[in-house]
């Protein structure tokens, strides 16, 4: 049972940040119909301001340098979408993909033009560097800040899409671009601000994980974020923000059950369940079989 | 353009393509303040591309298109949906992931709350609406939809609201609740309607006077009941079934 329940929390906070990222990924392929590669680069990007950007042990100098990195990345995204993504739209989805490709490569290039290519490291906040003992079994902090926070970014995506007029305007055209500009809504607009919000997500995630993982330019394509993050996309269903909780959440969990019970077998479980809803069911768990989205259903 | 003061839209040589291959050839159209005006014609004779040219959708052209007196050519669709033009396509394209109340709010968003009618007005306006406020899209009737897509194209003021063949796919019932529907729009929100049709009946009913196309021309053009009793007019640009 103790077992268990350190099993669990680690595996919702392993799955926290991919959901983070793949909501991001999902949000933008929902409204602009772009699987956007460069992704990596705005996780990698967001990571890398915390390690100049944090003053300090406090929890609150670390919240400041997540707030930073988030912002920071999200300018990144807006520029990104403006000059690079926007001229490709109509061009379709493979140019776009090789547009998003070489982007990825650029700002990596750029990233270690910056902060150069030797790894780095982020302490934990001090507040958060300790374990509790939770029903026996010992859980990180840390840990259990990483729930609390995709907790928070999860209900603060839900009433975004479901309570606001830009979440409106957002499933509109992730709907039907056409009939939501013969409607007279600024699609474009729409579409930079979804960009926004993405690049922001990758931003805080790849803040989120600093204290956690070396920090290096592998980051950017890491098969224990940034791979799972596109698997969690596909089983959760493209488009699908709820999609992309549920599976980035249950991948997290059973990485970490397959971590304990059968060690070979960790790394792999991904792959799994991913070539499994290829083959019985491609649309995802909350996609349509038609590519039509459900980005709040 | 010789347009008079009251004349909402007015197309002159309106020419249409799809890539290479011409749909539209030298269209001229007017609709005037407070007209309902028919567009016929068999399927493909042109009234859906006309809507799309003057929506500038999917279509390149070249002519003059003007809404009380400013041009419409070239402008992204967006912009003329915000200058008052109103599109109800033939397959409705309401939006099934959201409420019906999302589906009317999402056209306040676009032209500001200022000017836009209020959900709670247009559902005073339209009673039938009423029922169907909190469902969402994907759970309406094909008659549910129509209604649904007239009154979302309302919301912003239009001065101009294009109706592609919105009797397509219903009973006689509802078309009969449709009509009586767009029979008020005018007087009840100041718009001019431009009816694409091929159920003679109904556009008898409802317009003043009508634009017969074929083969994306303009083949005949007069008031609506001279057409109507005419049958060899009929006979030879529509060739459909009277009755329905």
């Amino acid at each position: 049972m103790n077992d268990l329940i350190a099993v669990l929390v680690a595996g919702v906070a392993q799955g926290v940040p991919v959901f983070v990222v793949a909501s991001g990924l999902t949000l933008i392929y929902g409204v602009l119909h772009v699987l956007n590669f460069a992704h990596g680069s705005f996780f990698l990007i967001g990571a890398l301001i915390v390690t100049t950007t944090l003053q300090g042990p406090s929890l609150g100098a670390f919240l400041g340098s997540i707030l930073l990195a988030g912002v920071g990345v999200m300018a990144i995204g807006v520029l990104s979408e403006v000059l690079v993504f926007r001229p490709l739209y109509k061009a379709g989805s493979t140019v776009s993909f090789l547009g998003a490709f070489a982007l990825f490569l650029a700002l990596l290039g750029l990233a270690t033009l910056v902060w150069g290519t030797n790894p780095r490291t982020v302490a934990y906040p001090s507040a958060l560097d300790g374990s509790f003992s939770i029903g026996g079994a010992r859980v990180g902090q840390y840990d259990l800040a990483l729930v609390a926070v995709g907790v928070v970014i999860a209900a603060g995506l839900w009433l975004l899409l479901t309570k606001t007029s830009l979440g409106t305007r957002v499933r509109a055209v992730s709907h039907d671009r056409t009939m939501a500009l013969a409607l007279g809504i600024r699609a474009g607009q729409v579409s930079t601000i979804v960009f926004g919000i993405g690049a922001f997500l990758a931003g805080v995630a790849g803040a989120l994980i600093a204290p956690v993982s070396s920090i290096d330019e592998g980051l950017a394509l890491s098969s224990d974020y940034m791979l799972p993050a596109f698997i969690a996309i596909i089983v959760g269903g493209l488009g699908s923000v709820p999609g992309a909780l549920i599976a980035a959440i249950a991948l997290g969990i059973l990485e970490s059950l397959s971590f304990r019970i059968a060690p070979s077998l960790s790394g792999f479980s991904y792959y799994l369940v991913v070539a499994a809803f290829l083959m019985f069911r491609p649309q995802g768990l909350l996609g349509s079989a038609a590519r039509s989205t459900a980005m709040a259903r | 353009m010789n347009t008079t003061h009251d004349t909402v839209l007015a197309t002159r040589e309106l020419n249409a393509w799809y890539g290479s291959a011409q749909a539209l050839f030298g269209v001229d159209l007017e609709v005037r303040a407070g007209e309902v005006i028919g567009l016929l014609g068999r399927n493909g004779a042109g009234k859906s591309t006309t809507f799309n040219a003057i929506m500038n959708l999917q279509v390149r052209t070249s002519g003059e298109i003007e809404l009380t007196g400013r041009t419409l050519a070239k402008r992204s669709v967006d912009a003329i949906a915000r200058l008052g033009v109103g599109w109800v396509p033939e397959d409705r394209r309401i939006f099934t992931n959201l409420t019906v109340r999302e589906n009317l709010e999402l056209a306040r968003f676009a032209c500001g709350d200022r000017d836009a009618v209020a959900v709670d007005d247009l559902v005073d306006s339209l009673p039938l609406l009423d029922k169907l406020i909190g469902r969402r899209g994907n759970q309406l009737s094909g008659g549910e939809q129509q209604l649904v897509a007239i009154a979302r194209a309302l919301i912003s003021r239009p001065r101009l609201l294009l109706l592609d063949e919105p009797t397509e796919g219903l009973a006689p019932l509802i078309v009969e609740g449709i009509a009586t529907a767009i029979q008020q729009l005018p007087e009840m929100f100041d718009v001019s309607i431009l009816l694409a049709e091929q159920n003679l009946p109904f556009v008898t009913a409802l317009t003043s006077r009508v634009y017969v196309l074929e083969t994306g021309r303009v083949v005949h053009t007069g008031p609506t009941d001279v057409f109507a009793g005419d049958a060899e007019l009929q006979d030879r640009y529509l060739s459909i079934s009277i009755a329905s």
